[in-house]
């Protein structure tokens, strides 16, 4: 049931993106919620407390999103698994820093089965229930 | 401790003034103590020898005394000077009063040397003796180290001793004694003649040395202050090149990413029709139309880059001898956006608030790129309903002070782009234009992204380099929901006006009004 399964928020400022994790998603029995900003985000969250979160990394600034993932990570209210979205391949170090930050980076482009298989395992780690 | 090689303290200019390099000698001030150690060691060394080969010389006792004198000064000069030292590492503000008292030390150091000197050689043979070199010794440390006129003092102090000493023994006030008493005597020291062109000739001479080597020293001064001066102009240079490496790095870094974006969209976009994700017909078609609108995107960026980079590598000079009519770039341009904006449900209007010639001193490429991104921004950004308006003006504005002006006031033509859009909260929050700034490249404002218009956030910044290469001015106000206002100004190229009866902007509290003038709007 798409109603019952776990509800993935994305927040990326490109609104294409939003269609591309919808049309991916949905079918699989996912719900998804998006919005653009970060401030939008963090709202969202407050009030959908979705299962997962699929962050971009670039928003109104190249790192407001590991900001964002930052502060999910920081309150215990907010905290819940994040998957970081990037156009811009990951230097090593960046894959140090960022292991605290999210459970999984995809970098763009991206395609449906790796989408789908980075969410389901996600979510499967963090205990989130999958969808069908 | 400061022992060995000392390297040039860091000590500001102006501290130093006169004679900077003295500061290094002063803290070498154990040169001397070891050199008094090694004179009284050699003194001490060349009796006993003496003593030892010719075994019937006489000798003052005042002599053994003399150079046992110089050790013992050594002593009280070892322990003022390690107290001075201390005062030398003294923080920076209290340098230079480190450096005079240094210098007064060295000074004295110097006066009591040539009295001993004076008292040893009375001992041994004086105006005969050829250790009267040892005061153009002296006299050639004072004129380096000490400030001309504690040099020239102690220059004189050095031609009084010795010719105290002369005169003294001539007139039998003073016992004399031979430097080797074993010679047959010459009796020189008896005739006064040579007496007095000895004490001329070694007075001239000490003063000569002090003179050449103040000259020298000062020199070395100048050349010093002119090291220090280059040395923090290279510093500089080579912190404003890293700067500029560092911010060329990110900056392609992030143009990178940027022109990656579009193409990655646009793939993600393709794997969806492949991967069957996307079946039906209506879908695929939507698919396809967002391929071609973020290709369109990705093309539009690539040109604003280019746009960018043509602005940044181009001359600044370039404007110097160019001209452009502001009129004409605005009539273009307020032309060309006219279809988008009625296409969109937004007024766009242009009025030139002067009958006077509107001929500037920028680029035309570049105001047209500057004055289209501003146009094309207010009309992007102006929802369905809204007005975008663009005014010319001529006005005068008072330069800034020094360095970059002179105060006297400077006609400009002020281009005026005002929109009822949908703001710009970092903007309202500070108007700045410079670093972290809304006209940082790729920096785009909350309210855009909000709102899902597309942009490459590279607009703002060929408007503001523009505006500071060809020394225009820039200025913005923005209030979310309301509305922005972008001024840009460039000089005016001057054709005999007078500047009298002009449009004055403003400045009231942030915002800019203006009042117009002249002709009526042209539209």
């Amino acid at each position: 049931m798409a109603t019952a399964g776990p509800l993935v928020l994305v927040i990326d400022d490109d609104r294409d993106m939003h269609d591309v994790v919808r049309l991916v998603l949905e079918p699989m029995g996912y719900r998804t919620a998006a919005c653009t900003t970060a401030a939008e985000g963090l709202t969202l969250i407050r009030a959908l407390r979705p299962d997962l979160v699929l962050l971009d990394v670039m928003l109104t600034t190249p790192t407001e999103g590991l900001e964002v993932a930052a502060r999910l990570r920081a309150d215990p209210e907010l905290r819940r698994p994040v998957i970081l979205i990037s156009s811009a391949p990951l230097a090593d170090r960046e894959e140090c820093d960022l292991a605290g930050l999210c459970v999984r980076f995809l970098e763009k482009p991206l395609d449906a089965q790796q989408l789908r298989g980075a969410v389901a395992e996600a979510l499967r780690e963090s205990g989130g229930g999958s969808a069908c | 401790m400061l022992t060995g090689r000392v390297p040039l303290p860091d000590v500001p200019a102006s501290i130093t003034a006169g004679k900077p390099y003295a500061v290094v000698v002063l803290l070498q001030l154990h040169w001397f103590l070891r050199l008094r150690w090694l004179f009284m060691c050699a003194g001490l060394a060349a009796l006993a020898i003496e003593r030892f080969v010719l075994p019937g010389t006489q000798r003052p006792p005042a002599l053994l005394a003399a150079v046992l004198t110089v050790g013992a000064s050594n002593l009280v000069w070892t322990g003022v000077s390690r107290l001075l030292r201390r005062q030398l590492e003294a923080p920076p503000g209290e340098q230079r009063r480190a450096v005079r008292s240094g210098q007064l030390f060295a000074g004295a150091q110097i006066a009591s040397d040539l009295l001993l000197l004076t008292w040893i050689l009375s001992l041994t043979g004086g105006v005969e003796s050829p250790m009267v070199l040892f005061y153009l010794f002296h006299a050639a440390i004072s004129g380096l180290v000490l400030r001309t006129r504690q040099a020239l003092v102690v220059s004189a102090w050095a031609a009084a001793l010795f010719g105290g000493m002369a005169f003294g023994q001539l007139a039998g006030w003073l016992p004399w004694h031979p430097l080797l008493p074993h010679l047959p005597r010459t009796g020189l020291q008896q005739a006064t003649d040579y007496v007095a062109l000895t004490t001329v000739t070694v007075a001239l001479a000490i003063f000569g040395t002090m003179y050449f080597t103040d000259r020298i020293g000062r020199i070395l001064d100048q050349r010093e202050d002119m090291l220090i001066r280059l040395n923090a102009a290279l510093v500089e240079s080579r912190q404003a090149i890293q700067e500029l490496q560092q911010r060329r790095s990110r900056f392609m870094q992030t143009a990178a990413h940027q022109l990656k974006t579009p193409l990655a969209m646009v793939q993600t976009l393709a794997n969806l029709i492949r991967d069957g994700v996307v079946t039906d017909e209506a879908g695929i078609l939507a698919t396809c139309d967002k391929i071609v609108r973020r290709c369109r995107d990705g093309m539009s960026q690539v040109s604003e880059l280019l746009a960018l980079a043509r602005v940044q590598e181009a001359d600044p000079r370039r404007h110097t001898h160019a001209r452009c009519d502001v009129a004409v770039v605005v009539t273009e341009l307020c032309g060309r956006y006219l279809p988008v904006a009625r296409e969109k449900g937004v007024e766009l209007s242009w009025q030139y608030h002067t009958d006077r010639p509107m001929q500037v001193r920028v680029d035309p490429q570049d105001l047209t790129d500057c004055v289209g991104n501003l146009i094309d921004n207010a009309v992007k950004y102006t929802p369905a309903g809204g007005r975008v308006r663009v005014i010319a003006l001529r006005g005068a504005r008072r330069m800034p002070g020094p360095p970059g002006g002179d105060g006297r006031r400077q006609e400009y033509v002020f281009i005026v782009v005002r929109d009822t859009g949908i703001g710009i909260p970092e903007l309202a929050a500070s108007p700045a234009t410079g670093a972290g700034s809304i006209f940082e490249p790729f920096r785009r404002g909350h309210s855009a992204v909000a709102a899902g218009i597309p942009g490459t956030g590279l607009g703002l910044s060929i408007v503001r380099e523009v505006v500071e290469q060809a020394g225009g001015y820039l200025h913005a106000h923005s209030e979310p929901g309301r509305g922005s206002i972008f001024t840009v100004a460039f000089p005016v190229i001057e054709e005999g006006t007078d500047g009298k009866g002009v449009a004055e902007p403003v400045g009231v509290s942030g915002a800019w009004t203006y009042g117009a003038n002249g002709g009526g709007a042209r539209q």
